[in-house]
């Protein structure tokens, strides 16, 4: 079945996004931006540009250069906000026959539809060449405000688009659809929507349907379709150009050139403004005189960004109230507040929502892409593509062994999508250790004691051989109902155990979430357990290397050398129960440096050619390492 | 599913063989309903995962592209003020502080073009928007000079096919 794209076609941009595995993803336009501006122009050489590209040429083409078509989908000619709207743009514009309304590009009378269409026909175009298969059907998102005819042009002109549209969703329920908040029920939401050129807020509730089902109702739904991110920027500019008039005398307002770049600076003052608390915008050669070239730097404040947005904040706030008023609810009702639009980013706006409903609001969800993720959520639904029976689960918390120690190594992190298997080589602890302990845990604490014991067992009949040369290879592996099989396989004699454990299933939500939050709080501790941990194992190493050393070079080690190792094993010995962990440390150093002397006097007594056989134990160097081959780390404790 | 689970057939099935065999029917064509579910859902799976791989690795691919245009994004305002200092004043006047300036423009423009970024725009080309952004309209003298790039006002920069950012332009404008 071909995927079901999620469209978001916005006034001033577009977004588009799918569903991939599961996840909502967004699409990337054929220029590589995840937003689309919602342009269309017929160039003067006749050429049909949608997107970035209408956009750049406007300038040179204002009267065949369609943008905010948005605005007069579905309306009729003579309604007093599309006369309004008419005066603003640029291009022409006719009653049709119906007495909808029509406009002029490269000489031939377009319906808003039309337009609109090849808007998304472009998005359909991008998707397939980002997906790789044709797109042939679509949810596209709406304001809630919008009648049945808006609804029905907006559908119309997915159909113009090649496009068999699967619904039409509100832009408020999309955003709800994006943070799951279907799932809950009975929730009250607000979506705050700011966006670059309009303003709405709804109050949503979520009941059941009689599918047991989310169904999210708009309750109440107001706005203003001249209010937005523009307005703001637009105030910004003015200081801007303020502030330079004074200090230079000259007005750049009117010179095209110096404006774009006030433009730009003022966008990303305004952004930057949203993390510090002051910037610095530093326009060098803005514009010339007589004495020469002009240079605009000037500081600027949140707090001076605040003052120049409040009238604009105060009238999104004042429209909120209304709509609240308008719903069946309280603002205590609300139980959860969403932001939508880049404009949700500055901490005034987040401020002014947070006061006045009582809480923080959500925008854990980029505010600008958030309304498509809910649309190509609605897709995935309408697919079939999130049905139970294609639901992967994740494991809670991590699963794995205790190894040398006392440390439980994890062999498969927390929160990995399961079905999985992940397998990993372990090795024995001591010389001739014939059997092996494995014993499953379950948490994020870094010791093993800390966390859940699922179950142990043994694999024995391991060949004697010394600590680290045989390979024990452990498997995990997690069914799609969270049922965990361990497998320990003795690679050199193929003898396996097995256990099978029905893993997470005996934790509630509740022990989950306290054995998270253990972890958290102890993760300091447990790094130290850690840290001990590892000098004792490292100190072990030591003395095994240094033992094996004089054993296997006696009478090639002089005897107040050997004399002197013994005495720094013995050393190391009494420190390696304390908890001074610098004395372990210290304590082996000493020895390891002592060692490497062991290895000068072999070859000085070998007539200094030849490096140790094949088999023997480097004695130096070999305190610091891992002692299990080709693993990780050393193995269980010896049985 | 084997023939052990159809042994069991209940007294009344057996004596109305005609209803068993409905039931049997109605049975196999739901199980053969679900099979399919599962395999389109399996097929999907694997599709999107068969995706996801071949997405990555061009990720992976333009990952680079994309980590140097960012970085040319905050170094192209300065070759900007750079381009901006020519025109204000005379850079080929035979100055000191004139050749300094001079020198730093080419070292930055080289350091640019080793990380593969183009810069582009020049007047007198026929203005496309794909790579040109108009600024505003100047009238020109001729009809050739109609709807070609007068003046570029800021260099465009792209690495491979991504445009970083487009030339900005002043286009020509004819009128009779």
């Amino acid at each position: 079945m071909a995927k079901i794209i999620g469209i978001d076609l916005g006034t001033t941009n577009s977004a588009m996004a799918v569903m991939q595995g599961g996840e909502p993803v967004i699409l990337e336009n054929a220029e590589g931006a995840r937003t689309t501006p919602s342009v269309v122009a017929t160039s003067k050489t006749g050429e049909r540009l949608v997107g970035l590209i209408a956009r750049r040429q406007a300038v040179t083409n204002p009267k065949n250069t369609i943008y905010q078509i948005k605005r007069f989908i579905g309306h009729t000619f003579d309604e007093p906000a599309v006369q309004k709207d008419k005066a603003a743009v640029p291009y022409e514009m006719q009653k049709a026959k119906n007495g909808g309304i029509e406009v002029s590009m490269g000489g031939t009378w377009y319906t808003p539809e039309a337009i609109s269409a090849m808007i998304l026909g472009k998005l359909k175009a991008d998707a397939e060449k980002r997906l790789g298969e044709p797109v042939t059907e679509a949810v596209i998102t709406v304001p809630a405000y919008f009648n049945d005819s808006q609804r029905q042009a907006t559908k119309d002109a997915g159909k113009i688009a090649g496009l068999d549209v699967k619904r039409i969703i509100n832009e408020p329920t999309a955003a709800a659809l994006a943070y799951g908040f279907n799932k809950k029920k009975d929730e009250k939401i607000a979506v705050f929507d700011f966006g670059g050129g309009t303003f709405d807020i709804s109050v949503l509730e979520v009941g059941m349907s009689t599918e047991g089902e989310g169904a999210i109702e708009v309750k109440s739904t107001d706005g203003d379709a001249h209010l937005g991110g523009k307005d703001i920027d637009q105030k910004i500019i003015d200081w801007l150009a303020t502030e330079f008039q004074k200090e230079s005398g000259i007005d750049v307002r009117n010179d095209p050139l110096a404006r774009q770049r006030l433009d730009e600076a003022a966008e990303k003052a305004k952004i930057e403004l949203s993390t510090a608390m002051e910037t610095e915008v530093n326009i060098p050669f803005l514009t010339s005189d007589a004495s020469g070239p002009r240079h605009l730097l000037i500081k600027m404040s949140r707090a001076k960004l605040e003052e120049l947005a409040g009238e604009f904040v105060e009238r999104a706030m004042a429209i909120t109230k209304r709509a609240m008023e308008a719903s069946p609810f309280k603002v205590g009702d609300i139980n959860e507040v969403i932001l939508v639009g880049g404009q949700t980013r500055m901490p005034a706006l987040q401020a002014a929502v947070e006061k006045y409903f009582g809480k923080k609001a959500n925008m854990s969800v980029n505010p600008d892409e958030v309304v498509a993720i809910g649309a190509a959520i609605q897709g995935g639904i309408l697919g079939g593509e999130v049905k139970d029976v294609l639901l992967l689960d994740v494991i809670p918390l991590s699963l794995g062994i205790e190894t040398m120690g006392g440390v439980a190594t994890k062999l498969i992190e927390r929160n990995t999508t399961i079905p999985t298997s992940r397998s990993q080589v372990f090795s024995t602890a001591a010389d001739n250790q014939t059997s092996v302990e494995i014993h499953i845990t379950q948490g994020e604490r870094a010791m093993a004691s800390d966390n859940k014991s699922l179950g142990r067992f043994v694999l024995d009949g391991i060949p004697p051989a010394p600590r680290g040369l045989p390979q024990i290879e452990v498997s995990f592996d997690v069914d799609a109902n969270g049922i965990l099989s361990v497998k320990a396989k003795d690679k050199a004699t193929n003898k396996e155990q097995s256990i099978r454990i029905e893993a997470s299933s005996g934790l509630s939500d509740q022990d989950i979430e306290r054995m998270r939050k253990d972890a958290e709080a102890n993760a300091t501790s447990d790094k130290q357990k850690m840290e001990m941990v590892e000098a004792r194992n490292l100190a072990e190493q030591a003395v095994y290397g240094a033992r094996k050393a004089l054993a296997d070079n006696k009478g090639k080690v002089p005897a107040e050398l050997e004399t002197s190792i013994n005495e720094k094993i013995t050393a190391l010995e009494g420190k390696k129960g304390s908890d001074d962990i610098a004395a372990i440390k210290a304590a082996t150093e000493e020895l390891s440096k002592e060692l490497s002397k062991v290895y000068e006097a072999v070859q000085k007594a070998a007539g200094g050619q030849s490096a140790p056989q094949d088999g023997q134990t480097p004695p130096a160097g070999d305190a610091g390492s891992q002692s299990a081959p080709g693993d990780t780390s050393p193995n269980p404790e010896a049985k | 599913m084997s023939d052990l689970d159809e042994e069991f057939i209940p007294e009344e099935d057996a004596e109305n063989p005609t209803g068993a065999i409905k039931k049997l029917r109605e049975r196999l064509r739901n199980a053969e309903k679900e099979a399919q579910t599962n395999l389109e859902g399996w097929q999907r799976t694997k599709a999107d995962y068969v995706n996801l791989k071949r997405d990555e690795e061009t990720r992976r691919m333009h990952t680079e592209e994309r980590l140097k245009a960012s970085i040319a994004e905050d170094l192209i305002p300065v070759l900007d003020s750079f381009e901006m200092s020519a025109k204000h004043s005379d850079l080929s006047a035979d100055k000191a502080g004139n050749k300094d300036l001079q020198a730093l423009h080419k070292q930055l423009l080289s350091a640019i073009k080793n990380m593969g970024i183009e810069q582009f725009g020049k007047a007198g080309e026929m203005f496309d928007p794909h790579k040109h952004e108009a600024l505003r309209e100047i009238s020109v003298e001729t009809p050739e000079d109609e709807h070609k790039v007068v003046t570029v006002e800021r260099s465009g920069y792209s690495i491979g096919n991504y445009i970083i950012r487009p030339a900005q332009v002043s286009v020509g404008t004819y009128n009779k």
